[in-house]
């Protein structure tokens, strides 16, 4: 080897090595061409933030404020005589609708609470420790948030009843009866539901959440529960938010209420609003009375959330965060912590899954043992089946598609700087989480079937149009606020360094952020895909004559003669459904480059 | 009350088989103020992480004080050890203000609320922040958080004083400014400190003892005078900083002790040169080395003078010449391709001058031919406390994609 | 490690190129996407275009896919089918009330219909030229404002022959302690058959309050409340009830998939006869085409459809017209006393009769 190595004096300065490099202030544009170019951006920006307001307004708010006026106003859409009553509002207070209303509250509040105590451990023991298994901890909350929310209820049913699963393997109790069948079992299956989404929140939020914190506290004296006490807290931000969408999403669901808490005579108010547009004739204006009343609920955990954060900050410092060590557990944790986890899956997974063979294997639906395929044979005769499979199929990717786009727009409103405005949009979205589809297929119609869009030739009702304009705006806002966080992950230079590197716009998005937000975008389009390929209260209102989509097809077989074969065919569409969650994921594998699954992944080692 | 610290024999291996540290001993007298200096990769995180408590030690054993608190067996938790420690990247929690980041500090003592947040503040005022107790991290400047971290890790008043490069965050003019703060602090508080940097400007400047690492071993240990003048290896010697080497000869037969005279191989014009033998030539056993030896020089013993003056060992043209204020910092190219930095001139030199080059027998040291595995080359990745630790049992993954976002974050 | 380094530099030029490609696939996939939705739901879209006024029925038929493909071959009337649950159908028709988008609503029960005539969104005075038989004749109303075309019954008791020995022989032994909690039945609110079930209740008993009384004794007695037919028939077969009161078509088309069931009916039973309505607000052409519609219904090449079309659950109706057999599955009706509920009486009490029913029965 030679001596010529470059070597540096002592009074020049540092030794050679990775140092800190001077900052260089962002590149200017200085020449008028890049001015002029750079306003026009801005000017482009501004017109695309409008944009997005504007299809916020028309596609979510003004259907879902027409519906919701018509609590007052039924005369408004010629829905009663009244231009402007409160007995509507009344009703909520007294009666069953009382109950109802009180009970979903507290259902959904205490389900919320429940995501996250179940959701925050295992986020932290797949993340944080050396768990076996913990590589399929991820796919396993998918699969629990891809079902069907009837699913697990109807699983349950079967266990538990009378002569149900249980009772015939000699496990059956009156008291577990009791239990599953009423407030218990309602908050059991909803609060399994919030779990993947306390998971999924508390996971992202954990990757930024470096290891250096937790030595700190420990080397200033804190005890390993002591730390993790002074540490959990960081991680305020995304509990709430878990928090609000686990409250939100269960406030709103149809499933449970309609299957689990309807058979054990405990009323829900997503029931009584069904019920009300259920009946003939249908009371819109009750139903929108308690619409109202859902909304208005999300003030509460979003009003909790903001005092709770009030005046603080969580941003994680360090842009140069040490990641975190995975914990060693010793053999008896790794037991304790596996079988914890595979615990969950088993109550989370199994019971659906007894639900639906029990439904669909067994003809006489468990009452004897033997297992039959006549109703997945029986899928095959229908005559046009797979038109609906088909045709939901194209539903979904084509949904998915467009809110991922959407959704990712409005999380990056959401995500820039705080204004009175993107508070109220933040509010308006998670609102209209709560609120169950049919509101938005009613509200659909009203809006978008009034006589004189008719007349002056914008006649959409009952085209796929709008059938395809609900099924974006209702998944819109899950799907935004699920992106909000990754989306503020991305630092603005990203784009910067790849536009002063001579990227063009679009390539300079395409390399400096898609790569950054491809995961959560992937897994984003799969989990509205999954929404929409199943979904019913939007589909049976607003489909076009002539192409049923799947879940009407299903529905029409569970609620009248043929409930085997309908159960069968909905486990096949769920099949169909984690089939291309697979095939979806496995693409991303192979072709998205390897950077890009890296820097989205959260779990690591 | 300062501590004394005993480092025995210490190894790390991370599962994968890195061998981070391999068997550093040493011995830290209470009150002294210790500067561990080393590259990437030399280990000198895990070491401090080690002593915190945060890592397990493989195998030796850690004294602090009177207590054992890591050998094979033992392992004390870090917060027993009674330690405090200043993090690279300052590790404040951002949901608390300044002061009760501070107060958390005294939780350990059983201080009470009202007292711990007394003491706060009065650790604050004394970094010059109480102004700012209420704030949050983000709200602070970059200094003003490292400020916050020392405060957090003084107010404690423990026996030993841990701190991971807290300047290296800092843009060069803070870091000055932080660095005589901490300094006097520190030496205030009169904790035992260990403090570990990549900067030998930094670590001269702070500390009572150097420690300098290479690839987990400690290849020397002494005052910053001792490093400078009397460097152990050639690691040592180019890390503490030099003009230049160059490939020489001994002129003349005999032991190779003390004094020799030296000639440069391939330099037309150049004179012999008075050199110290240092430690590597293998000049212990007094005889002639075999291969060529190496001369490495300190920027202090060049001395500029006329290109035709009898003094010149060394001859050349200037490359480079900049301006420092008080005074010029010369590059000169010798001839066969050489070339020395860092060249101190009283008055500007144009470019392209013929200069001659004077040197200094004291800052002139002999050494053999460089060992395997210069300092520098290095695979970043041999620092395996920065990448959390490599999964077991099979080749890391993250390299490509981390080393590459490491790379960005400094640049940051 | 290096390796891997070194390779990823190797294929730099190469992955930008593939990665082009993969743009370009994402590309042609998303379109090809949108083309596929666009093409599947041609029909919808195209319809608004064609010249000819397509016909739109919404039904709740289990044969109506049968019959809209038999009624398009005999015709050439392009006709759209809106199928779904009765509840979504009348939900939809009601939003739409000042917009209607529907020709003709084919669903069981009247009450719907009756309240439908009384806000003038049907057509009145229409009866297509046919045979009637004396079912027909009975629930044929007065002002041609629905056509019958065909009739089950509410509610037939099913039970399994395994299970049950000697089942109930009239609605008063139902109150019987023998049966608590082994009684299940739908809910109004989600199954349209049942509010006529519950109003021919309270018809027979002697009016609105007797009938609630019966339900609550039913209730008292650990009635069982299901939402529909499937699910009520389903906890039959599961053995958590061991008497089901459901619509006649759904007990015995039960009996394909369970060979023990058996179907008793108690005296009377309640005429559940569905019915073809047309929309008033629509176009003379459609009209004209609706009724061409329910004429063929009821012609002898409709009825076989409707026979035929859903052979383990609609299908199992009795006709209304003369010269039309009910399918053989089906028992004789002449020795059971059925009855009709008027639907102009009981149609506007279902509303309040409902709410009742979930906040007293359901609940």
């Amino acid at each position: 080897m030679t001596v010529t190595r470059p070597v540096t004096g002592l009074p020049a300065g540092a030794p050679a090595g990775p140092e800190v490099a001077p900052v260089h202030p962002p590149p200017r544009p200085v020449r008028g061409r890049h001015r002029v170019s750079a306003s026009r951006l801005a000017g482009a920006a501004r017109a695309v933030r409008f944009g997005l307001w504007g299809l916020v307004a028309l596609c979510i708010l003004a259907p879902c404020a027409c519906f919701l006026v018509l609590s007052v106003s039924p005369r408004l859409f010629d829905q009663g005589p009244q231009w402007f009553t409160l007995t509507y509002l009344k009703t909520i207070f007294t009666g069953t609708t009382g109950v109802a209303v009180l009970n979903s509250l507290w259902v959904s509040a205490s389900a919320a609470a429940m995501g996250i105590a179940i959701g925050l451990p295992i986020a932290w023991l797949a993340n944080r420790t050396t768990m076996p298994g913990r590589r399929f901890v991820s796919i396993g909350m998918w699969l629990v948030l891809l079902l069907p929310s009837w699913l697990p209820g109807i699983g349950w049913e079967r266990l538990v009843v009378k002569d149900g699963v249980l009772t015939r393997f000699g496990l059956g109790s009156t008291f577990v009866t009791h239990a599953i069948m009423g407030p218990f079992g309602v908050v059991l299956l909803m609060g399994l539901r919030c779990v993947p989404f306390a998971y999924l929140t508390i996971t992202a939020s954990l990757a930024g959440l470096g290891q250096e914190f937790e030595d700190a506290a420990r080397v200033h004296g804190a005890s390993r529960a002591g730390a993790l006490r002074l540490v959990l807290p960081i991680l305020a931000p995304a509990i709430w938010s878990a928090l609000a969408i686990g409250f939100a999403e269960s406030i709103s669901t149809f499933g449970v209420a309609y299957t689990l808490a309807y058979q054990s005579h405990f009323s829900l108010a997503t029931y009584q609003l069904y019920a009300a547009i259920g009946n003939f004739p249908a009371s819109f204006p009750a139903a929108a009375a308690i619409g109202l009343v859902l909304v208005v609920s999300v003030a509460l955990p979003l009003t909790m959330q903001a005092r709770a954060l009030r005046g603080r900050s969580y941003a994680v410092l360090s842009a140069r965060t040490r990641q975190a060590v995975r914990r060693q557990l010793t053999t008896k944790g790794a037991i304790l912590a596996s079988g914890c986890v595979a615990l969950f899956y088993v109550i989370a997974l199994g019971a659906p899954a007894v639900g639906a063979v029990t439904g669909s294997l067994l003809t006489d639906f468990g009452a004897s043992d033997h297992i039959t395929f006549v109703n997945y044979s029986g899928v095959f005769h229908i005559p046009g089946v797979s038109g609906p499979i088909v045709r939901s199929l194209v539903y979904g990717c084509v949904t998915a598609s467009v809110t991922v786009i959407a959704g990712f727009m409005v999380a990056r409103l959401l995500s820039r700087r705080r204004t009175r405005a993107t508070a109220l949009l933040d509010f308006l979205l998670l609102a209209t989480v709560a609120l169950p589809g049919v509101v938005f297929a009613a509200g659909y119609i009203f809006a978008y079937n009034l006589p004189f869009l008719s007349r002056i030739g914008i006649d959409i009702y009952q085209t796929v149009w709008l059938l395809l304009i609900g099924y974006i705006a209702s998944s819109l806002p899950t799907n935004a606020r699920v992106l909000v966080g990754p989306v503020s992950q991305v630092q603005p230079s990203l784009h910067d360094a790849a536009r002063a590197h001579g990227a063009g716009a679009l390539r300079a998005w395409l390399s400096g952020v898609l790569p950054a937000v491809s995961r959560p975008v992937v897994m984003a389009w799969l989990f509205t895909f999954c929404g929409i390929f199943l979904e019913l209260p939007i589909s049976q209102l607003l489909y076009a004559p002539g192409s049923p989509p799947l879940s009407v097809a299903i529905n029409l077989n569970i609620a009248g003669y043929h409930f085997g074969l309908g159960l069968a065919q909905a486990v096949m569409s769920v099949g169909i459904a984690l089939a291309l969650v697979c095939i979806v994921l496995t693409l991303y594998r192979l072709l998205a480059p390897k950077g890009w699954r890296r820097i989205g992944s959260t779990v690591r080692g | 009350m300062a501590e004394r610290l005993v480092v025995e024999h210490v190894s790390k291996v991370y599962p994968g088989g890195n061998h981070a540290l391999r068997g550093p001993t040493f011995t830290v007298d209470p009150g002294t103020f210790m500067v561990l200096l080393g590259p990437s990769g030399s280990g000198k995180t895990t070491l401090l992480r080690t002593i915190a408590g945060i890592e397990r030690l493989t195998s030796g054993r850690l004294v602090i004080g009177d207590v054992v608190v890591a050998d094979g067996r033992v392992h004390l938790p870090p917060e027993r050890r009674d330690l405090a420690m200043v993090f690279q990247d300052y590790a404040l929690w951002p949901h608390l203000s300044a002061q009760d980041n501070v107060a958390f500090a005294l939780k350990r003592h059983r201080v009470g609320r009202h007292d711990a947040r007394r003491h706060a503040m009065g650790m604050l005022d004394r970094v010059g922040l109480s102004h700012l107790a209420d704030r949050f991290p983000v709200q602070l400047s970059g200094g003003e958080q490292q400020r916050v971290a020392l405060a957090r890790a003084l107010v404690g008043d423990t026996g030993l004083l841990l701190c991971d490069e807290p300047l290296s965050n800092l843009d060069a003019d803070l870091r000055e400014r932080m660095r005589v703060e901490i300094s006097s602090l520190v030496r205030e508080a009169g904790a035992t400190t260990i403090y570990i940097t990549h900067d030998q400007l930094e670590a001269f400047a702070l500390a009572d003892q150097v420690g300098v690492l290479q690839d987990g071993v400690l290849v020397q240990l002494g005052t910053p005078e001792d490093i400078y003048a009397t460097p152990a290896t050639l690691f040592v010697a180019r890390f503490t900083g030099l003009a230049g080497e160059l490939e020489v000869t001994v002129v003349g037969e005999g032991k190779i002790t003390g004094h020799v005279s030296v000639q440069p191989v391939g330099i037309d014009g150049a004179r012999p040169i008075e050199a110290r033998v240092g430690e590597g030539t293998g000049a212990g056993a007094g005889a002639a080395p075999d291969g060529p030896l190496l001369l490495a020089i300190r920027p202090t013993a060049v001395r500029l003078c006329a290109a035709e003056s009898e003094a010149a060992n060394l001859v050349g043209s200037v490359t480079d010449t900049a301006f420092r204020g008080r005074h010029y910092e010369l590059v000169v190219d010798l001839a066969g391709g050489r070339r020395l930095t860092g060249v101190l001139s009283e008055r500007r030199v144009p470019r392209g001058t013929p200069v001659g080059i004077e040197l200094d027998a004291a800052g002139c040291i002999l050494f053999a031919e460089p060992e395997p595995g210069p300092p520098g080359a290095a695979p970043e990745d041999a620092e395996p406390g920065r990448r959390g630790g490599a999964p077991a049992g099979g080749a890391p993954q993250a390299n490509g994609a981390a080393s590459a976002t490491r790379g960005t974050e400094r640049i940051q | 490690m290096q390796l891997r380094r070194n390779r990823m530099v190797a294929a730099g030029p190469r992955s930008a190129r593939s990665r082009g490609v993969r743009v370009a696939l994402a590309g042609v996939t998303c379109g090809a996407l949108v083309a596929a939705g666009v093409a599947a739901s041609g029909p919808a879209l195209a319809a608004r275009k064609i010249s000819s006024v397509p016909l739109i029925v919404y039904s709740a038929q289990g044969y109506d896919q049968a019959m809209v493909k038999a009624f398009q071959n005999a015709t050439g009337i392009l006709t759209e089918l809106d199928t779904n649950s009765t509840g979504p159908l009348l939900a939809q028709i009601q939003a739409s009330k000042d917009n209607p988008h529907w020709g003709l609503l084919w669903v069981d029960g009247q009450t719907a219909f009756a309240e439908l005539d009384d806000e003038h969104m049907l057509v009145r005075g229409f009866e297509p030229k046919v045979d009637w038989n004396g079912l027909g004749k009975e629930v044929l109303p007065a002002d041609g404002s629905f056509v019958p075309t065909g009739i089950t019954l509410m509610a037939a008791v099913a039970y399994t022959s395994k299970v049950v020995k000697d089942p109930p022989t009239s609605w008063s032994t139902l109150l019987s302690s023998k049966w608590k909690g082994d009684i299940g039945m739908n809910t109004p609110t989600q199954s349209g058959p049942t509010y006529p079930f519950i109003a021919g209740m309270m018809n027979y008993l002697g009016g609105v309050t007797k009938g609630k009384q019966f339900f609550e004794k039913l209730k008292a007695n650990g009635l069982i409340i299901h939402t529909t037919n499937g699910p009520t028939l389903a906890a039959l077969a599961s053995g958590q009830i061991k008497l089901a009161l459901v619509q006649s078509s759904a007990a015995i088309g039960a009996r394909k998939t369970d060979p023990n069931l058996r179907v008793k009916y108690l005296s009377p039973l309640t005429m559940l006869p569905s019915n073809i309505g047309i929309d008033s607000k629509v176009t003379k052409t459609e009209i004209a085409e609706a009724k061409q519609f329910a004429e063929f219904v009821l012609s002898k090449t409709g009825q076989t459809v409707m026979k035929a079309g859903d052979p383990t659950g609609d299908s199992l109706y009795y006709p209304v017209v003369e010269g039309v057999s009910a399918r053989p599955e089906l028992p004789s009706l002449s020795s059971i006393k059925v009855q009709h509920t008027d639907p102009y009486t009981w149609g506007p009490r279902e509303a309040s009769v409902n709410a009742w029913f979930v906040s007293n029965i359901t609940k």
